[in-house]
C-alpha cells in the first residue's frame, strides 16, 4: 500500500512566505499569532484596529492605503470587541479595485458565540471566514498551506491569464496595422462623378471581397469585384495580389481578356492551391459606347433601365479565377452597347446567403426587389438598407459586397470636353513608330498597353492626357478593323451588333493567318501640322509587312 | 458535418449531411482519404442529397477531393445536388470540372 498524503505536509508547488497583513490590538494573544506566523516564514504587516491615523484619516482609509501599499496575499483581522468598525474597514478593502480575490479571515469570539446576524453582517462585508479565539496554530498552519497551493495555482492562472492578454494585445495590434496597409493598397478612391458606389460589410475584421476601380488611359473605367475563398485573413490575403494586378494592369490599359489571363495566373502562381477567386470584371467604355463584362463565379450581375426594368443579366459562365490553367480559361467578355439609363448592380454570395435571425437567406428575389422598386438614385441606398434589415443586426456569416454602377454618368463624364494641350505640344517633335508583328500574335495582341508605353516614353504628359490617348487608340482600331480587316462599322448599330462585331473582327483576324500573310507592320506618324492648324496630326497605318530577309 | 461512407461495387459513396462549409475541413479529408486508400475503390461519388448549405470553401475541398481523384486515376464525381447546393456549384461553373449526377 502507497503512503497516504494528508495534504498537510510541506508541498512544492505551495507559495511558502505569504504576505500578511494582520489588524489587530497590541494583546498578548494576537502578538504570539504574528509571532507563530513570522516563524512560518510569512512576511507579516500589522495595524492596530480601530484605530484613526494621527492625521485624522479615518481607520477604514489606514486600511485601504496599507493594503494599496502591500498588496498582501491575506488579510487577517481580529475583531475583538470593535467588530463594526472591522465590517466596514473589511467592506471598503471589498469595494477596491483588484482583480484578485484576497482572503479576509476573521479571529474573534467563538462562532457559536456571534449571533447570526452578526455573522451575516461580516460576510456580508466579505469576510471568508473565521476562527475562534483562542486560535489553533495548527489549524491555523493547515488553513495557511492550504491557502499557499492555491495561490500558487492562481499565479499560475494570473500568469497565463497575462500572456493571453499580451498575445491578444499584440495580435489586435497587429491586425490593426495590416489593415491599414490592405486599406492603403487597394483602397477604393471616392468617386466624384457618381459612376460607382460600393459597400464591403466584413463578415470579420478582414474581408476577402474587394472592390478595385481603375481608369484606363483612353478613359474606360475598369472595375473588379473579387471575392475569395472564405474570410477573414486568409481571404483577404487571396484577392491582394488579384487587387494589385488589376490596378496596374487596367492603369496601363490592358483591356478585360488580358486581365482575365493574368489575374487568374496570378492565383494560381502566388496563392496556394484552391484558393480560388470568384471574380467579376466590367469594362465601361463611354468612347466606343460598349460595355463589356467577365463573370466567373460571382452571382449574376444585372442591369436595369431608369424604369426598374432588367435590361441584361451576365450571370457566371465562368470558373472562378485560379482553377485551371489561363489557357483553359475563355477570358472573353460579354459585350453590350451602353445604354445611357441603365445603373449595373454587382455583388457577392455573402449579400443574397445572408441570414437573417430565423435562418432565411436574403436571396435574389429580395435584393432585385429592392433594386427595382426604387428610383434610380435610390437603388444603391435602397437595396443596402432591405439588406441591412433583413439581417436586423445579425453578423452577415461571409463577407458582403455591393457595387452599382450608373452608366449615365459615366457617358456624362466622358462627354466633357478635355483640353488637347498636350496634342498641341508634341507638334513641336516629329516622330514615327514601325512595328513589326506577326498575324497570328495581333490576334491576341492587347495594343493599348504598347501605346500607352511608347507615348509615356515619348511625352509623359501626352500619356496622361485621357483624350489624346483615347483618339490614338481609337485610330489604331480604325486601322485594324476598317483598314486591314475591312468591317463595316454600321454592323455595331444592328440589334447584338456589338457581339457579332467581336465575333467578326476575330474571325477575320483568323482568316488572315489562315490566308497566309506572315507578318504586319504597324506605323505610327505624328506629323507637325502647319502653325495653327491646332496641334499635330497622327496616322496610323496597318498593313501585311514585306517578308522578311 | 456528418459523413457516412458507403462502398458497393468498387464504389465510395460519401454521403453528406448538414453544412459543407470551412467547419467541415478535417472530416471531408479523412472521409475521402479513407475511401480511396480502401481496397479496391475505383470511385468515388459524393452524394449531396442532405446538404443543406454550401460554402466557397467546401468548393475549394471538393477541388482537393478531384486533384486527389486524378492524381489516382480514380474518377471523382458528384450526385444528388439539388436546390441551394445546385445553385452554388452552377453559379462557380463546376459542372465543368465534375461529372454532376
Amino acid at each position: 500500500m502507497g503512503a497516504v498524503e494528508t495534504g498537510l505536509g510541506p508541498d512544492p508547488a505551495a507559495l511558502a512566505g505569504l504576505k500578511i497583513l494582520a489588524i489587530g490590538d497590541a494583546e498578548p494573544q494576537f502578538l504570539s499569532l504574528c509571532a507563530h506566523l513570522r516563524g512560518l516564514g510569512h512576511e507579516l504587516v500589522c495595524a492596530p484596529h480601530g484605530v484613526d491615523a494621527p492625521d485624522g484619516t479615518a481607520f477604514a482609509s489606514v486600511i485601504v492605503s496599507l493594503y494599496a501599499r502591500h498588496r498582501p496575499d491575506l488579510v487577517i483581522f481580529d475583531l475583538g470587541q470593535a467588530a463594526a468598525a472591522g465590517h466596514a474597514a473589511i467592506a471598503a478593502l471589498r469595494r477596491m479595485d483588484d482583480v484578485r480575490w484576497v482572503p479576509v479571515w476573521c479571529l474573534g469570539l467563538h462562532p457559536a458565540g456571534l449571533s447570526e446576524a452578526e455573522l451575516a453582517a461580516a460576510v456580508g462585508a466579505g469576510a471568508d471566514a473565521f476562527f475562534p479565539r483562542p486560535v489553533s496554530h495548527v489549524m491555523l498552519t493547515a488553513r495557511l498551506a492550504h491557502l499557499g497551493r492555491y495561490l500558487a495555482r492562481q499565479r499560475q492562472f494570473s500568469t497565463r491569464d497575462r500572456e493571453l492578454q499580451a498575445y491578444y494585445e499584440a495580435a489586435e495590434e497587429e491586425i490593426r496595422a495590416a489593415r491599414g496597409i490592405m486599406d492603403k493598397l487597394l483602397r477604393l478612391q471616392p468617386d466624384p462623378s457618381g459612376v460607382l458606389r460600393a459597400w464591403i460589410a466584413p463578415a470579420v475584421k478582414f474581408s476577402g471581397d474587394t472592390v478595385v476601380a481603375e481608369r484606363s488611359p483612353d478613359g474606360s473605367l475598369k472595375i473588379l469585384v473579387a471575392d475569395g475563398v472564405g474570410h477573414g485573413l486568409a481571404a483577404a490575403l487571396n484577392v491582394l495580389p488579384v487587387g494589385r494586378a488589376f490596378q496596374s494592369m487596367a492603369q496601363k490599359g490592358f483591356g478585360l481578356p488580358a486581365l482575365v489571363s493574368e489575374l487568374n495566373h496570378v492565383i494560381r502562381r502566388d496563392l496556394p492551391s484552391h484558393r480560388f477567386v470568384a471574380a467579376t470584371l466590367v469594362n465601361i467604355d463611354a468612347g466606343e459606347g460598349l460595355i463589356e463584362v467577365w463573370n466567373g463565379g460571382n452571382p449574376t450581375c444585372v442591369a436595369v433601365d431608369s424604369l426598374g426594368g432588367v435590361v441584361e443579366v451576365w450571370p457566371s459562365q465562368h470558373l472562378p479565377l485560379g482553377i485551371v490553367d489561363s489557357s483553359e480559361l475563355d477570358a472573353q467578355p460579354e459585350r453590350r452597347s451602353l445604354r445611357p439609363d441603365a445603373q449595373l448592380l454587382l455583388y457577392s454570395d455573402g449579400a443574397i446567403e445572408a441570414l437573417d435571425a430565423h435562418g432565411a437567406a436574403f436571396g435574389e428575389p429580395a435584393l432585385l426587389r429592392a433594386l427595382t422598386g426604387a428610383a434610380p438614385a435610390e437603388r444603391f441606398e435602397a437595396v443596402k438598407m432591405a439588406l441591412v434589415d433583413h439581417l436586423a443586426g445579425q453578423p452577415a456569416g461571409d463577407d458582403v459586397t455591393l457595387v452599382l454602377l450608373d452608366c449615365g454618368a459615366e457617358i456624362r463624364r466622358r462627354a466633357v470636353p478635355r483640353p488637347a494641350a498636350a496634342m498641341a505640344a508634341l507638334g513641336e517633335s516629329q516622330w514615327q513608330l514601325d512595328l513589326r508583328i506577326g498575324a497570328a500574335r495581333l490576334a491576341c495582341l492587347d495594343m493599348a498597353p504598347i501605346l500607352q508605353e511608347f507615348l509615356g516614353r515619348v511625352d509623359p504628359q501626352w500619356a496622361r492626357d485621357e483624350a489624346a490617348f483615347a483618339a490614338l487608340y481609337t485610330a489604331y482600331n480604325e486601322a485594324l478593323e476598317y483598314g486591314l480587316l475591312d468591317l463595316d462599322p454600321r454592323i455595331k448599330e444592328q440589334p447584338d451588333g456589338l457581339t457579332i462585331y467581336a465575333r467578326e473582327r476575330e474571325l477575320r483576324l483568323q482568316d488572315l493567318v489562315a490566308g497566309g500573310v506572315q507578318d504586319l507592320c504597324i506605323s505610327v506618324d505624328c506629323l507637325e501640322q502647319a502653325p495653327g492648324a491646332g496641334g499635330a496630326q497622327l496616322r496610323i497605318r496597318i498593313e501585311e509587312a514585306a517578308p522578311a530577309g | 458535418m456528418n459523413v457516412n461512407v458507403n462502398h458497393q461495387n468498387g464504389q465510395a459513396r460519401l454521403e453528406l449531411r448538414g453544412r459543407f462549409d470551412f467547419t467541415s475541413h478535417r472530416e471531408f479529408k479523412q472521409a475521402y482519404e479513407a475511401a480511396f486508400a480502401a481496397s479496391g475503390v475505383a470511385e468515388v461519388v459524393v452524394d449531396m442529397r442532405d446538404v443543406d448549405y454550401l460554402d466557397s470553401s467546401a468548393l475549394g475541398m471538393l477541388l482537393l477531393l478531384r486533384d486527389k481523384g486524378k492524381s489516382l486515376a480514380k474518377p471523382v464525381s458528384l450526385s444528388n445536388c439539388a436546390g441551394t447546393v445546385r445553385d452554388v456549384l452552377r453559379v462557380a461553373n463546376f459542372d465543368k470540372l465534375f461529372n454532376l449526377q
